[in-house]
């Protein structure tokens, strides 16, 4: 074994016993979030019942069934109820073949797994490799297999400081959570860990260069999930120790893969095969789960061979519906599919249930609809309530005819007065939120809610503080039930940006459709428009652009017609180009344009000397505004402001306007629009007319 | 006819500048073989009665011979560019697309590989591939073998290539060196793409043969698009990225009511990408009601339903290098010497008869005069040559009618056609062009004429 590293980090004074022999495990019973807020407010999360048995009991169970023979569980908020569940439970009988040992401490002191692993390294319980789990992860993984391959990696690699568990899970999958999805880089051949990024918010991926030079072969991962847990190498904890900055577990993988030159620490990665693991981290992972329970994909972690002795076990029929002794089912109602009922709840007559769980004592009454509901226990729901995709905490109370809206949290002690709707994502809670004052609900909240909770319910409306960090991660569990929709739509986004950014990347592919065909004009046109964004911003002279711009045509071989046309393109469209973005097409468009075209009046006055090239350009105009539609409705100004400058003649707009334009479709727009300035001109020629008479 | 293969001949071998300043790349003497000489034999091997080659028209007359004086069966189309013209790969498909009539295979002149190409065009057919390229796993040793010449630090021109672990397709492919200079040395890649394929394997040791095998479609493409000039730097790249781009539906209710309309559009507007595309309707019904999916984790279509789609073989075993700097072009020699009886088991070389000590993997050109004791290892030496008395040669590229006198110790050194190597010289890692005078001592020198060197 490797007692060499070991040796380095044990402290003097050791235990008679190595405890390398003995598998050490450190369960989390914290996540240090508040997603499942309020239910969490008064019960550790760690005890949130989890299709009828609460979550650290899952979480033991695995750490058992892999061999783990003592385990720590470390607990921060309402330690004293895990505590005293622990203390009753089978886990501290002396019978049980794992010894548990609980730590607590206060949320004062420890606000994130980090301050919890230095808490544990301060008090210098661990000497060997151990497991580092949270206690609201459900796993049927052989640890002790995947432990003793950390070992082995030992042999080669001595600075391994983790091996950290992922599961594949395709994209879609429900047990991909959305607030995590990561991206890895892996070496294949060994399974290390080379980049770890969380893409949640990123819509480009970058990675180091340096990496794939040093690796030949790389495998980028987005298939892959956390499963929280990892195989840890006893140098873990006092690398939490030294760098009170790592928080989280990505914290911690990311300064060791920065630091890796220089303390040579490294990180792999295990795939599961075959196993399942994966951690309630929200409200929509639970839901996740706990299907996953119910369709036996954790076996054996499922409700029929629930080992603990407090609660009988269930009996598992046909569809995977579950039932607990003394359950009683009315007259015509079904449990459809996937329906978990707990001891002694009653159902009622009509009462249709469908992928749910319904805890115990709970009290059902007739013509009630409920699926994809994970009910706790002691509620009472009375006739003709609908639900659909809710979470109904310990003791709520539903009253008759209550129809709760997708991905509401009921949390426990709620009573709903007969009637009441809420709205979809809801969150309610017994007592009044503590730092509101009044009972009603304020319409200063960012959701404008309307006070949901009728005169006789027990109800409030929960808001979730607002963190800096977590504005979008609440996002994702505050759509519970809707969450395919959302995921389609930001695709549908992404793939535009792809299309944008391929646009970006070639200018041949620029947007106006109105560019020519021609390669050489094309390019032409392109040099133009260069010429003339660099001119504008650099306030060059008329003179030399229009050397620059001379060059360019007998570079690119382009006839005068064409010059013509594509300069006053170019200049047009320059506002747009330099704002990366299409006017609004109000007076501001003119605004951008008006300083432009009087920097490039020197310019047009070169080009438009003669009016056969004062109908180009005023082609030019028109096929603008026609691909154009927001160029079209300052079409007049434009022709004004030259007409003013003298740089468009009048006989020559009068000439154009006399012809019939190439395009059918500018009859109806572009002509429409300078109609007024059109009449304006044929007046004053006449009253010029008229004078000279 | 199902493909047609092109030969790209017209390279000016820029890497290796002290080889080919007055001969073509494509003519230089492999195993004493002109190089295009493999390229044809390849294609001959798989089947092609007839190819398209682009070489420069003064060295016509000489490749054109080439199937007669080597005994090839295989038909020579060739297409000549003028003396000084640069063409690049896909300018020279522009030039012949009037001879292109179905999808093509295009392979450069300084390919030298034992892989059965059926496998490339069975996975081009299989998945109706827009463009499949040949890549093989090359180990670093051979691309850092020692050359002549000159010590330079070896500059490896490396791709990442992108590859889709579950399906060969290809996902991206980037030039470190284009990497380095833009993108301050990092790699980005779309959430987009890793969407659509989240195990991506990105090799960076793959060696891309420069072998494509192109849809008739992407031909056309590319000969209207005049932008495009090299088919590996501009024209993959563009296609590869277009996998991902979502073809512009078609709307044809919207069309139909003012039909002459659109006609002209169509014709004036710029054709984008897949207004070229040619999807073949018998294909594309078969598949919709086929079950088949090459993926799975989400609700698309085979091949994501993307239409341009792009493939890459890699060779996992087999022999496959490119000639195309001075290292590579030794190497190549060595090594195809030493496979040369698996390689071409039908070409049979004749051991020299000669009382010299002549070692394995040697080459003796005809009508080379070697003398009794004369020592060679690991060279290969042309025809019409002359080889004195104590003359050491070791790990020599010796091409034809070459001289040299008694007591010379050559190693590692490329002579060129009629060069002299004068008595008791020693010569190591240089390439000689010229007249070597007695007693010259020289390493890692390039010994050209002297003109040639003013010239430069």
């Amino acid at each position: 074994m490797s007692k060499a590293v070991k040796s380095g980090t044990a402290k003097p004074g050791s235990e008679v016993v190595k405890q390398e022999d003995v598998i050490v495990a450190i369960l989390i019973a914290d996540s240090f979030s508040i997603r499942f807020a309020p239910v969490t407010d008064l019960k550790p999360k760690a005890l949130l019942p989890l299709v009828n048995r609460p979550m650290i009991d899952y979480a033991l169970e695995s750490l058992l069934l892999s061999g783990v023979q003592k385990t720590f569980v470390y607990c921060v908020a309402h330690a004293d109820q895990i505590r005293l569940y622990l203390r009753e439970s089978k886990w501290m009988r002396s019978a049980s073949p794992m010894s548990i040992e609980v730590i607590s401490q206060s949320s004062d002191d420890c606000r994130s797994l980090g301050d919890s692993l230095r808490d544990i390294d301060g008090k210098s319980l661990i000497r060997g490799d151990f497991i580092l789990m949270s206690a609201d992860v459900i796993s049927n993984v052989q640890l002790i297999p995947i432990l003793e391959e950390h070992r082995e990696k030992r042999k080669t690699d001595k600075g391994i400081v983790m091996t950290h568990i992922f599961k594949k899970s395709f994209l879609g999958h429900r047990s991909r959570s959305a607030e995590e999805e990561l991206v890895l880089a892996i070496n294949p051949t060994n399974g290390r860990i080379l980049n770890y990024q969380q893409s949640k918010n990123l819509k480009k991926l970058s990675f180091p260069l340096e990496m794939f030079k040093e690796h030949g072969l790389v495998d980028l991962r987005y298939d892959l999930v956390d499963t929280h847990i990892s195989i840890c190498s006893p140098v873990v904890l006092p690398l939490f120790s030294d760098n009170f900055d790592y928080q989280t577990w990505g914290d911690f993988v990311r300064g060791i893969l920065i630091n890796e030159e220089i303390l040579n620490n490294t990180i792999y990665c295990h795939q599961l095969e075959g196993s399942y693991a994966a951690r309630v981290s929200n409200i929509s992972m639970y839901d996740a789960v706990s299907k996953d329970i119910i369709q036996r994909w954790t076996f054996p972690l499922v409700p029929d061979l629930n080992r603990s002795e407090e609660t009988p076990r269930h009996t598992l029929s046909r569809h995977n519906v579950y039932k607990q002794p003394g359950v009683t089912l009315g007259k015509e109602s079904v449990l459809e599919v996937d329906v978990v009922v707990g001891e002694n709840s009653e159902i009622g007559e009509q009462t249709y249930v469908t992928q749910s769980v319904i805890g115990k004592r709970c009290k059902i009454g007739n013509n009630v609809r409920i699926s994809n509901a994970y009910i706790w226990d002691d509620v009472i729901i009375e006739d003709e309530c609908c639900i659909e995709v809710a979470l109904i905490a310990d003791g709520v109370c539903l009253k008759k005819g209550v129809q709760l809206g997708h991905g509401c949290v009921l949390g426990p002690g709620v009573k709903l007065a007969p009637g009441t709707k809420i709205p979809a994502n809801t969150r309610l809670m017994a007592s009044p939120p503590k730092s509101e004052n009044e009972f009603e609900i304020s319409d200063e909240e960012e959701e404008n809610l309307p006070a949901p909770v009728s005169a006789d319910s027990i109800g409030y409306v929960y808001h979730r503080p607002i963190e800096e960090d977590s504005d979008v991660e609440s996002l994702v569990d505050e759509l519970w039930g809707l969450e395919i929709e959302d995921d389609t739509e930001s695709e549908e986004d992404d793939e535009d940006e792809a299309d944008n950014d391929e646009d970006e990347d070639h200018e041949e592919d620029l947007e106006v459709g109105d560019l020519p065909e021609d390669m050489n004009a094309r390019s032409f046109y392109n040099e133009v428009l260069e010429s003339l964004q660099r001119g504008y911003e650099e306030k060059i002279k008329g003179d030399n652009l229009v050397l620059e711009i001379n060059s360019s045509k007998y570079a690119y071989n382009v006839t005068m017609k064409e010059v013509n046309m594509l300069v006053i393109k170019a200049m047009l469209s320059l506002p747009s180009v330099m704002t990366k973005k299409g006017g609004s097409g109000t007076n501001d468009d003119w605004a951008a344009l008006r300083p432009i075209l009087q920097h490039f009046l020197p310019v047009l006055r070169n080009y438009l000397k003669n009016n056969q090239s004062m109908l180009d350009s005023l082609e030019a105009l028109e096929e603008y505004g026609v691909n154009n539609p927001k160029f079209a409705k300052i079409t007049c100004k434009v022709l004004h402001y030259l007409y003013g400058e003298d740089v468009l003649h009048e006989e020559a707009i009068l000439e154009w306007h006399a012809n019939p334009p190439n395009d059918p479709s500018a009859m109806t727009t572009i002509r429409k629009i300078v109609e007024p300035f059109i009449t304006w001109l044929e007046e004053a020629e006449e009253e010029s007319s008229d004078e000279s008479d | 006819m199902e493909y047609q293969a092109v030969i790209m001949a017209a390279g000016r071998g820029s890497r290796m500048t002290d080889l080919t300043h007055d001969r073509p790349k494509c003519l230089l003497p492999i195993c004493n073989r002109p190089m295009i000489w493999f390229s044809l034999k390849m294609l001959e091997n798989a089947g092609f009665e007839d190819v398209l080659v682009i070489i420069h028209e003064q060295f016509k007359a000489e490749i054109a011979d080439i199937p007669n004086k080597y005994g090839l069966k295989i038909k020579l189309d060739i297409t000549c560019l003028q003396k000084n013209e640069d063409y690049g790969t896909a300018d020279s498909l522009r030039l012949i697309k009037d001879k292109i009539k179905t999808d093509i295979l295009v392979i450069s002149c300084d390919l030298v590989c034992d892989i059965p190409l059926h496998k490339v065009f069975d996975l081009h057919r299989t998945h109706q591939s827009s463009v499949t390229a040949l890549f093989s796993q090359t180990s670093p040793e051979v691309m850092l073998a020692p050359a002549p010449g000159p010590k330079t630090k070896i500059k490896q021109e490396r791709d990442l290539v992108g590859l889709d672990l579950q399906t060969p397709r290809l996902v991206f492919l980037v030039s470190e060196a284009d990497l380095t200079s833009e993108n301050e040395e990092e790699l980005s890649i779309r959430k987009s793409v890793m969407k659509h394929f989240p195990q991506i394997s990105v090799q960076g040791n793959l060696l891309d043969a420069h072998l494509y095998v192109i849809k008739k479609w992407v031909c056309d493409y590319i000969s209207e698009n005049r932008s495009f000039t090299m088919l590996k730097g501009e024209v993959l790249p563009h296609i590869v990225r277009k996998q991902f781009t979502k073809s512009p539906k078609r709307n044809i209710d919207k069309d139909l009511p003012n039909a002459d309309v659109s006609v002209i559009s169509l014709n004036t507007a710029k054709r984008d990408i897949f207004s070229f595309l040619v999807g073949d309707e018998e294909e594309e019904r078969i598949r919709s009601y086929s079950a088949w999916n090459d993926h799975r984790g989400d609700l698309r279509g085979p091949y994501q339903d993307h239409a341009i789609r792009c493939f890459a073989y890699v060779a996992k075993e087999g022999f496959c290098l490119r000639a195309n700097t001075l290292n590579n072009y030794c190497e190549l020699n060595r090594q195809v010497i030493k496979r040369w009886s698996t390689m071409f088991p039908d070409e049979e070389i004749t051991p020299p008869v000669s009382k010299a000590q002549v070692g394995v993997d040697c080459l003796i050109g005809e009508n080379t005069q070697l003398s009794d004791k004369c020592s060679i290892k690991h060279s290969i030496i042309g025809q019409n040559c002359n080889i004195g008395d104590k003359v050491r040669i070791t790990n020599c590229i010796i091409m034809d009618n070459v001289t040299v006198m008694k007591e010379t110790t050559l190693q590692g050194s490329i002579l060129m056609k009629n060069s002299v190597v004068e008595n008791s010289c020693d010569i190591k890692d240089c390439i000689v062009g010229h007249t070597v005078h007695s007693n010259c001592k020289s390493t890692n020198e390039v010994l050209v004429d002297a003109d040639r060197l003013l010239e430069i």
